[in-house]
């Protein structure tokens, strides 16, 4: 459904990712883990089309989205839900109005939005500020938005930063009902057991996509020789 | 509804909440009434609300704008992720902001509008300042939107320094050079590539209240006789250039 092709991103001589390739079919829910600054975030961006890749392209229902026009990015964001790592929304807006305004760009009716604030535990919120919920409060009023209009591809960033346990849980289950519904989810966390039903793991290192279980040889590997450097 | 429509409603309603707006309501209120009861006669209150809208309602404007490009900015990726149009997003912001504007505008000179006899008087003022305040809105949210290398906020100030305060005094410096007076063009070039010098000439000729004398100025004649159709022009042309390049400069893609 969404794939990144060799994608190479260079911040002058620095190069965050090298070649970087990763797919998300539908139905599918990727967990991407890596290190503080492996390149997770920026391929995620990257994907979404939030930075533009030195080379390589992004593909969306098989149609190249990289260089494209304006046009194809608008339609193909119709499609997608982003929850970014930082969830940064006006601090005086009231939660009703932010709900009503993006209901209005995803032409969806604001009760259904509305129903996602009851889900995510947020429904007497409506009349309050943005700067008077908490930072969990904030994630959960981010996925509230990212999931209300069931997209297509949903990508998150770091969702379970700022989440309580039980609405760990809770994302876990959600995202899962997406994937089952036949979604593209993309999720990049630190904490790899966080959440559960992901299918398909991935890992992001020196700006490389590798498989998890690849992931896992080269860092057996290099656990080994530690051990036995440490032996001799 | 249009996604245009959507951001227009949502700026408006954001900027019921914008201290600059908040504060500026205010001070509109109470320098407009300040004004009126200060003002020594009748007659010079139309050029002393001129000077103020000059000075101080530019900055308002710059300060308002900036505020709005700002806000949208901080929300960085969760906003430009969006499916909306770089066109909507500023067309819409553009609208909302200066609807705000032009509600600052009213409470400003309401007081000296309502004031007996001065409806007529204040009408052309208005008019003109709807405009020249446009482009000031639309440069600060150019900045705001921009996110300049130094403080946001010192921008807005630099430009507005610069654009209004420096040029104007800058002209009134060389008004005084010898020289100028053989290139009248050049100074009425200069007098008129600004939307404040335009708002400035196009307020005291269409008030008539200070007598330009055109005469003088053999290749500024026709554009002091037509000083509406010209000022009207400058700050389309403005609008037209700040949006057009700023709609073709963002990009979201690395925000």
């Amino acid at each position: 459904m969404i794939a990144a092709r060799q994608i190479i991103k260079r911040y002058g001589s620095h190069t965050v990712l090298d070649r970087a390739n990763l797919t998300v079919n539908a139905g599918e829910c990727v967990v991407l883990t890596g290190d503080n600054g492996s390149g997770k975030t920026t391929l995620l961006h990257v994907l979404v089309g939030l930075r533009r890749p030195t080379d390589g392209e992004v593909q969306w229902k098989g149609r190249v989205l990289t260089g494209a026009g304006r046009r194809a990015w608008r339609s193909a964001r119709e499609a997608w839900g982003f929850l970014p790592q930082q969830v940064n929304l006006p601090p005086t807006a009231m939660i009703g109005h932010l709900l009503r305004f993006h209901a209005r760009l995803r032409r969806r009716d604001r009760a259904v939005a509305g129903h996602w604030l009851e889900r995510v535990g947020l429904k007497d919120a409506a009349t309050k500020r943005v700067a008077e919920l908490s930072g969990g409060m904030r994630q959960r009023l981010g996925i509230a938005l990212t999931f209300f209009f069931d997209p297509e591809l949903i990508v998150m960033d770091e969702p379970t930063s700022n989440l309580d346990p039980g609405w760990r849980t809770a994302l876990a289950d959600w995202t899962a009902e997406q994937a089952d519904r036949g979604a593209a989810v993309l999720v990049t966390s630190q904490l790899e057991e966080s959440l559960g039903p992901a299918t398909v793991r991935r890992h992001c290192a020196a700006g490389r996509v590798v498989e998890e279980s690849e992931h896992q040889q080269v860092r057996g590997r290099a656990e080994d020789r530690l051990r036995k450097e440490a032996e001799h | 509804m249009s996604r245009l429509a959507a951001v227009y409603l949502w700026d408006l309603m954001l900027g019921l909440r914008n201290r600059f707006v908040q504060v500026f309501a205010l001070a509109s209120v109470m320098g407009g009434s300040a004004l009126l009861a200060a003002a020594p006669g009748r007659e010079t209150l139309p050029l002393v609300l001129i000077q103020a809208l000059l000075f101080f309602g530019s900055l308002f404007a710059f300060l308002i704008g900036w505020g709005s490009g700002q806000q949208a900015r901080n929300q960085g990726a969760f906003l430009f992720a969006q499916p909306i149009g770089t066109t909507e997003l500023v067309g819409g912001k553009l609208l909302g902001t200066g609807s705000w504007c032009l509600v600052l505008l009213g409470l400003f000179i309401g007081p000296a509008a309502m004031h007996a006899g001065m409806l007529d008087t204040m009408l052309p003022l208005a008019g003109l300042a709807i405009g020249f305040l446009f482009v000031c809105m639309l440069g600060g949210l150019v900045i705001g939107l921009a996110a300049a290398p130094i403080s946001g906020l010192l921008a807005v100030l630099l430009a507005w320094a610069v654009s209004v305060a420096g040029w104007e005094l800058g002209l009134l410096v060389l008004s005084e050079a010898a020289w100028i007076e053989h290139v009248p063009w050049l100074f009425v070039t200069l007098l008129l590539v600004n939307p404040a010098g335009a708002f400035r000439i196009g307020a005291m000729i269409g008030l008539e209240a200070v007598p330009f004398d055109a005469d003088e100025l053999e290749a500024g004649r026709w554009v002091f006789e037509h000083i509406w159709l010209v000022a009207t022009g400058i700050f389309t042309l403005w609008v037209m250039a700040l949006f057009t390049g700023m709609t073709a400069w963002i990009s979201r893609e690395e925000f």
